[in-house]
Order: C-alpha cells, then sequence, then structure tokens
C-alpha cells in the first residue's frame, strides 16, 4: 500500500500525528493527534498558547517533520511527496514573513514559478490574486512598505496560488481591521463554496463559531475535543447568566453555593446549576438582591472552549465526550 | 518524473538567486576588486617597443621601398613615418627624396623613378629620439646601400626579417616570430616555405645557409607579413648565444632569403609572464582577504538572512523540499562565486593587456581562479552551516569572523605557538619549515599558495636550499583532496543539518 493510498480523503488528513521538541523528556507538542478536514469544509481548530495548534499546521505545511505519524494532503505524504503535497497546499503562517525590498507582484510571481506558473499566465494569475485578496494597486509596492494586516492579505495571496485543494490558515484575522475580518470571512466562504479543504486556528473563537464547520478543540497537544456546529448546543453544559443592580461579593459567594461561578462587571455567570433557577432567584430575592436579567446563555464556542480546558485541566485523565 | 521535477525547481531556484539585486551587486563588486591588482602590474614594457621591416625591389626603371611596422605584440601600427634620401653610388648628389606613414596595416611603399643600380640611401625611420627596434638600433638615420637586382626580386632593407614578438590572444600567451617578405612586386608570397633552425652563434663566423630537409618547417608564407607560433625547448642557459635561423623558400625549393638575427633568449617566455606573477601575487596577497568577506555577503544573501528572518520559511511551504531549496541556494552562491572570480580575472587580464601589453596567461588564470574560488566556497560554505545550526544572527556572523580571523590574522600566531610547544626548530627532520608548509593543507586562506608551491616545482628546504614541493607532502593528489575538501566539508555538514535541523 502506498502512502498516497493509504491517505485516505482528498483534503487534508492527521494520521497519529506526535511532535516533540528538544528531545523525548519534553511534552510533547503534539500527540497522537489525528483530523480529517474533507473538501468544502472549514475546520477550526482551538486551543490555549502552546496547546500545539501552530505545531500541527506547520507539519501539514512541511515546514516542521512530526516525530510520529503522518499527515496526507489531498492522498500525498507530507513527508515522503513533500512536492506534490505542497503543491496542493496553501499556507498563511501567523507571522508572515516575506522579502521585504521585493514588490508584490514580483514576489508573488516567483512564488508562482514553483507551481510551474510561468510568464504572461503568472503574471496575470498573480494580478488577479492582488485584486481577490485587497490588494489592487499595489503591485509595484515594496513588501516593506505594507501593514501588518496587507502582510496577511499578501499572505493570503500567495497561498492561493495554483489554487491548492487544501488551506492551512493560521490566526488569520490576526493584524486585521474590522473590515479585513469581513472581507476574510467572505473569503472563507467563497473558498468553502470552491471546495477547498480550510484548516483554521484562531484565538477570535466568535469568528471561528461564525465560519467553521466544525471544531477542534486542542488542549496540551491533543484532541480533546472535535465536534461540528450544529452539536454545539449539546456539547457543554448551559450556563445561568444572572444581572444584579446591587451587586456585590456577598450575592457571588450567595450564588457560589448553587454552583461554579464566574464573573464579569455585574453579571454572573454559573455552571453546573444544582438547583432550579426558581430556586436561586428566590434566594437572591430572600436577600435583598435586585435581578435586573437572569437568563439560561446560548452555548458560545468561548464558553464550550473555556469548560472543556477547565475539565481536562482539573481531571487530565478523564476523556472528555 | 519526480527528478525532473525537482531538478526543474532546482534550475527555477538558482536562476532567481542569480537575478537577485544584491547578488548581481556583489558579483560586480567581486570583478572590480580586479581593479586593485594594477599596483602589482610591472611597469609597461611594449608601448614603445615596436619594430620596422623593409624590403625594396627593381622595377625597370623605378625602385620600390616596402616598410611594415609593428609592436611587440606583432599589431601593426598606424602613422609611423620613413623618409629617404637617394643618392647616386659615385657622388652624394641626391637623386630623389622620398618619404611618407603607415597606413592602418602598418604598410608604406614609396617609390623612386630610378633605374636598377647600385645606391646609398640615407633613411630616416620611426619617430625619433625614441627606442623602436630597427635592425638592433633604436630609430633614427641609417645610411645603408642598396643593390642591383633582377626586376620584381625582393630583398631585405637593412632590417631583418624575422622579428620576435609575442602571439597574445585573451588568456593564452606564446612567442611567435612576425615574418615580414612580400612577394615578387611586393605581392602577396605565393605560398613560400619558412623553415627555422637553432644555431651556435661563433663570433665573426659566416652564417651558411642549411637545407630546407635539415630545419623544422615553421609554416606557409602566402601574405607579404604573417605571425608563426614558435616553441623552443631550451632552458635559460642552454638558450644563451643561440640564434634563430630562418630561411624562406620558393614553393619550387629555391631558397629567397635568410635572416640569422634572433637570438632564443629574445623570445618571450610562455610559462612565467610578470603580469602573471602580479596576477598571482594579487590575487594571494590582498585578493584572497577580501573574496571571503564577498563569500560571506553573498551565502548571507541567498540562504543565511532569509533563515534568520524567518523568510525563507515562506519558500519552504512552495512546492519545494527543504533539501532541493538548499542544494540550489548553495548552487547559486557557488556559481555566483565562479562567475564573479572568472570576471575578477578578465578584468586582471583586460587592465594586464592595456597597461603592460602582456596577457595573464591561461596556466596563470587558472590557478588563480581555482585558488581563490576554493577559500571562497569554503568560507561560503561555512556560513550555510552556521546559519542553518543557529538563527541567531550574532552566532552566524561572529562565529563565520571567527573562523575568519583565524585562518587570517591569528594564523601565523597560532603556528608559532604550535611549534614552539612542540619545540620545532629549523633544520630538524620534521622542524618548523616543515611543519608551515604542511599546515597550509589546514588553511583554505593559503590555498593558492599551496597551488603555487606544488606548481613551482621547488621549494626552499629547511637548509636553504631548494627541495620538491613532494618533500613536505605537496603533491598533486594531496592539493587536489586539500581544495574538494575545503569545497565539500562545509557542505557535507551543512547538508546534514538541513536533513536533521527540522
Amino acid at each position: 500500500m502506498t502512502s498516497s493510498q493509504s491517505g485516505g480523503t482528498y483534503g487534508l488528513s492527521f494520521r497519529e500525528v506526535s511532535k516533540t521538541y528538544g528531545g523525548s523528556r519534553l511534552r510533547p507538542a503534539l500527540e497522537n493527534f489525528s483530523l480529517e478536514v474533507t473538501p468544502g469544509e472549514i475546520v477550526g481548530m482551538v486551543g490555549l498558547n502552546g496547546a500545539g495548534k501552530t505545531t500541527a499546521l506547520r507539519i501539514a505545511a512541511g515546514l516542521t517533520s512530526a516525530s510520529s505519524g503522518k499527515v496526507f494532503v489531498r492522498g500525498h505524504d507530507v513527508a515522503l511527496e513533500k512536492v506534490r503535497a505542497s503543491s496542493q497546499l496553501g499556507f498563511v503562517p501567523e507571522y508572515p514573513y516575506f522579502e521585504s525590498d521585493v514588490g508584490s507582484l514580483k514576489l508573488l510571481q516567483y512564488f508562482a514559478g514553483y507551481h510551474d506558473i510561468h510568464g504572461n499566465p503568472a503574471i496575470q494569475q498573480c494580478r488577479d490574486l492582488l485584486v481577490k485578496v485587497g490588494l489592487e494597486g499595489q503591485e509595484t509596492a515594496r513588501l516593506r512598505t505594507f501593514s501588518q494586516g496587507m502582510k496577511k492579505r499578501f499572505s493570503l495571496a500567495a497561498a492561493l496560488i495554483g489554487s491548492p485543494a487544501v488551506l492551512l490558515l493560521d490566526e488569520i484575522v490576526n493584524g486585521l481591521d474590522p473590515e479585513g475580518v469581513y472581507f476574510v470571512r467572505q473569503l472563507l466562504l467563497d473558498l468553502r463554496r470552491e471546495k477547498k479543504a480550510i484548516l483554521l486556528s484562531s484565538h477570535v473563537l466568535s469568528e471561528l463559531q461564525d465560519t467553521a464547520d466544525r471544531f477542534a478543540i486542542v488542549h496540551r497537544g491533543r484532541l480533546v475535543k472535535l465536534f461540528s456546529r450544529d452539536a454545539l448546543r449539546k456539547v457543554g453544559p448551559l450556563p445561568l447568566r444572572i444581572t444584579l443592580s446591587n451587586f456585590d461579593q456577598q450575592a457571588v459567594d450567595l450564588i457560589s453555593s448553587y454552583g461554579r461561578v464566574s464573573v464579569e462587571e455585574n453579571r454572573i455567570w454559573v455552571y453546573d446549576l444544582k438547583v432550579d433557577p426558581g430556586e436561586l432567584s428566590a434566594a437572591l430575592g430572600r436577600s435583598n438582591y435586585r435581578i435586573i436579567d437572569l437568563r439560561i446563555e446560548e452555548p458560545s464556542l468561548e464558553h464550550v472552549f473555556l469548560e472543556l480546558v477547565r475539565e481536562k485541566d482539573s481531571n487530565p485523565k478523564k476523556e472528555v465526550k | 518524473m519526480m527528478i525532473a521535477s525537482v531538478l526543474r525547481r532546482s534550475l527555477y531556484e538558482i536562476s532567481q538567486d542569480l537575478r537577485q539585486r544584491s547578488v548581481v551587486a556583489l558579483v560586480l563588486v567581486l570583478m572590480m576588486l580586479g581593479l586593485g591588482v594594477v599596483v602589482q602590474l610591472p611597469a609597461p614594457l611594449s608601448s614603445e617597443q615596436n619594430f620596422y621591416s623593409s624590403i625594396y625591389y627593381f622595377e625597370s626603371s623605378s625602385v620600390h621601398f616596402e616598410f611594415y611596422a609593428f609592436d611587440q605584440l606583432g599589431h601593426p601600427i598606424n602613422g609611423v613615418p620613413f623618409s629617404e634620401t637617394i643618392t647616386s653610388q659615385t657622388n652624394s648628389t641626391p637623386l630623389a627624396k622620398i618619404g611618407g606613414e603607415t597606413n592602418a596595416s602598418g604598410l608604406l611603399v614609396l617609390s623612386a623613378t630610378l633605374p636598377p643600380a647600385q645606391y646609398n640611401v640615407q633613411l630616416r625611420a620611426g619617430p625619433q629620439g625614441t627606442q623602436d627596434n630597427f635592425f638592433g638600433s633604436k630609430g633614427g638615420d641609417f645610411g645603408v646601400t642598396i643593390y642591383p637586382s633582377p626586376p620584381g626580386v625582393v630583398n631585405p632593407l637593412a632590417s631583418p626579417i624575422v622579428d620576435p614578438i609575442v602571439r597574445g590572444s585573451f588568456y593564452s600567451q606564446s612567442p611567435g616570430l612576425n615574418v615580414f617578405f612580400p612577394g615578387p612586386n611586393g605581392t602577396a608570397p605565393p605560398d613560400y616555405g619558412v623553415y627555422f633552425t637553432t644555431i651556435q652563434v661563433a663570433s665573426g663566423a659566416p652564417i651558411a645557409p642549411i637545407p630546407e630537409s635539415s630545419m623544422r618547417f615553421l609554416g606557409v608564407l602566402d601574405s607579404p607579413h604573417e605571425v608563426f607560433p614558435i616553441s623552443i625547448s631550451l632552458n635559460s642557459n642552454e638558450s644563451s648565444g643561440v640564434n634563430i635561423q630562418l630561411e624562406i623558400f620558393s614553393m619550387y625549393g629555391k631558397l629567397l632569403s635568410l635572416d640569422a638575427n634572433t637570438s632564443v633568449a629574445s623570445l618571450p617566455s610562455t610559462t612565467r609572464s610578470s603580469a602573471g606573477v602580479a596576477a598571482l601575487s594579487y590575487g594571494s596577497a590582498q585578493l584572497i582577504l577580501f573574496v571571503p568577506l564577498i563569500a560571506l555577503l553573498l551565502a548571507f544573501a541567498v540562504y543565511a538572512r532569509p533563515r534568520i528572518t524567518g523568510t525563507l520559511e515562506s519558500v519552504l511551504v512552495l512546492p519545494v523540499t527543504p533539501m532541493g531549496l538548499a542544494v540550489s541556494r548553495y548552487l547559486a552562491v557557488m556559481m555566483a562565486l565562479a562567475i564573479g572570480l572568472v570576471l575578477n580575472i578578465a578584468l586582471i587580464d583586460f587592465l594586464s593587456w592595456h597597461l603592460t601589453g602582456q596577457m595573464v596567461g591561461l596556466p596563470f588564470a587558472v590557478e588563480v581562479w581555482v585558488g581563490l574560488f576554493v577559500p571562497a566556497e569554503a568560507f561560503a560554505g561555512m556560513v550555510f552551516l552556521l546559519s542553518q545550526a543557529s538563527r541567531s544572527p550574532v552566532s552566524v556572523l561572529g562565529g563565520w569572523m571567527a573562523l575568519y580571523g583565524l585562518f587570517s590574522t591569528f594564523w601565523f600566531l597560532i603556528l608559532d605557538v604550535i611549534g614552539n610547544t612542540f619545540g620545532f626548530t629549523t633544520g630538524e627532520g620534521f622542524g618548523m619549515v616543515r611543519f608551515l608548509y604542511e599546515a597550509t593543507f589546514a588553511n583554505p586562506m593559503w590555498f593558492l599558495d599551496l597551488m603555487s608551491d606544488y606548481l613551482s616545482g621547488s621549494l626552499s628546504g629547511a637548509g636553504g636550499g631548494s627541495v620538491s614541493p613532494a618533500t613536505y607532502g605537496i603533491s598533486l593528489v594531496t592539493v587536489v583532496l586539500d581544495g574538494t575538501g575545503w569545497v565539500i566539508l562545509p557542505l557535507l555538514g551543512f547538508l546534514l543539518l538541513v536533513r536533521r535541523r527540522r
């Protein structure tokens, strides 16, 4: 069986991938990480800093080699068939670094040469890509004159050369202004319609929640949860949000006896509520607290993520369902 | 298919790297370093080293003189003045005054309406006060006698028909003989055979013709003047007092002219010219200090800086393998250095040619090129190796500077310390001299000197006499191994790290 045959889907496939930097005594940056991203799907990868998201993306991009396991891009093993795999893959790193003294069109043309696109077709495709990412009119501008957001857009254009089937986007909206964020969101939806397999990592969970079809929660190098957007509502415990007009510490202490509490200004989130919400409301009334608002919070990716991480940290051996 | 794909991308990368502005600029800087050879070049030799050859022949009622002016490189000289006053043999009454200047082909024909007879000719040749060669004299006025001869028959006029010149073409230099001997009535010779041999010149002894069967064939003369390459293997001691006897035969074997005035010692050397020595000296003393710096900058621009700043990763995500990219960029630097050094030596040769009239010569050019290319590659390889080992610019540049300092400034200090530590002294079996010679293998900046030591064939030994380079282990095999090692080892170390450091 060849590596191509074992590559599974024609999108992106991580198979039991582990990576340990600097020696086996250290904790693996990635451990038995398996994930499939199918064509026309956006998978959002969520994790704390150092969770292993960037390591996973860099291994898939061929920038870092896996200590064990394999990554396939459209059936091509990244480690063994780097050229074929990379010809089907575009990567936008969190902090893109490019030769700064080169014009944007010229640099894109240089990249296009690696996809065997030369001459006028290269110029035309690169111009189109610059327009597509909102950098029209910047063809001759050197990259050192670009803002961080423009570099991100340029990086996206570079990743789209050759129309790759798989896209790896690391913190794509970092450094973008609101218009840029909106633009990227629309572009991602367009790319999904073009049947690209997209693996996206971001700290802006609200953004991911609106864009991704599935979410992969990565914690301490392990994929701890993978679920679809539809399943988001079913994933975590729904918190109760209470807003008090006469908020104080005693109120927090009181509510803490009914569940786990998280406080933000005069709003209190209660997780794992042990009683009926009405009973908690009555208890607060008895203590002369005036309730402005009390509601079951809509499930958000952020809450789910934080809950999962908290649960995993408190009981590392417990399997998360 | 896969190999073709990798090769295609490799060639693409190399071509892109070589077009980088910084690479082009550094190649040009490397070329311009050749300008410095000016201070090393010997004083001009040939600018005034001109030769004049002349013949005469009669027709039924006129006499014709033909002059040919050329420099020591065999190039014709335009505008050289010649004038003649022809007087009767019996009295000094001027019969004719004629004069003119050579044309762009270096030729001048002067004619006078005089019947065949014996005449005295007062000849003024060339610009006065110059050092031009005219039958052993240095320009000026000459009195010669011409004798009647059958119409059209060519006779030498007070000058040799043969002169030694330097045969020069780009990157080649060898001795030649310029032969000036037109055919009947000044026309192109009908395939005269030119032969030569060497003769021991005895004082006062007449020069006797030698049968063509006893001489060496030099070539066929089918134009009034021609340069023939000549090769005579005599060492400097043997060539003393030996002349070249050159004879010209008609196509029917009749001896037409004989010249035995050119000494073997006057032929230019083919091996060690002063321009070549100047290039070698400039290469080993000055260029060797700067070439590694250019190598550093090239390797830094092409690989180390992109790796340190992270811009290399923007290429590594493309359809290319890390090894393929590394090798391509290494080859690009190698080619840039090779091209830069070729241009450098070409500029040295160009300057040498125009300032001294001498070529560096192919053997010297190759020696200097190889002697500089090896250390350049070694130092470029060190940059690749260091930048692959560390992404800290301080580590890369600091490490490289330390190696450069070790091999240049501190080399002899280190050798002295080692020599003193082990008690090496002059004259011992394994003394300081041997140690210093053998230590050249361990320093890439001394590779050019190592090659020169080998090519020179003899070295100053510990006792002051000359010894064979092989005495100190300097042979073709060891020199080639050393040069190959300096090019290959840093590259291998670099590629090993590329393979491991991901």
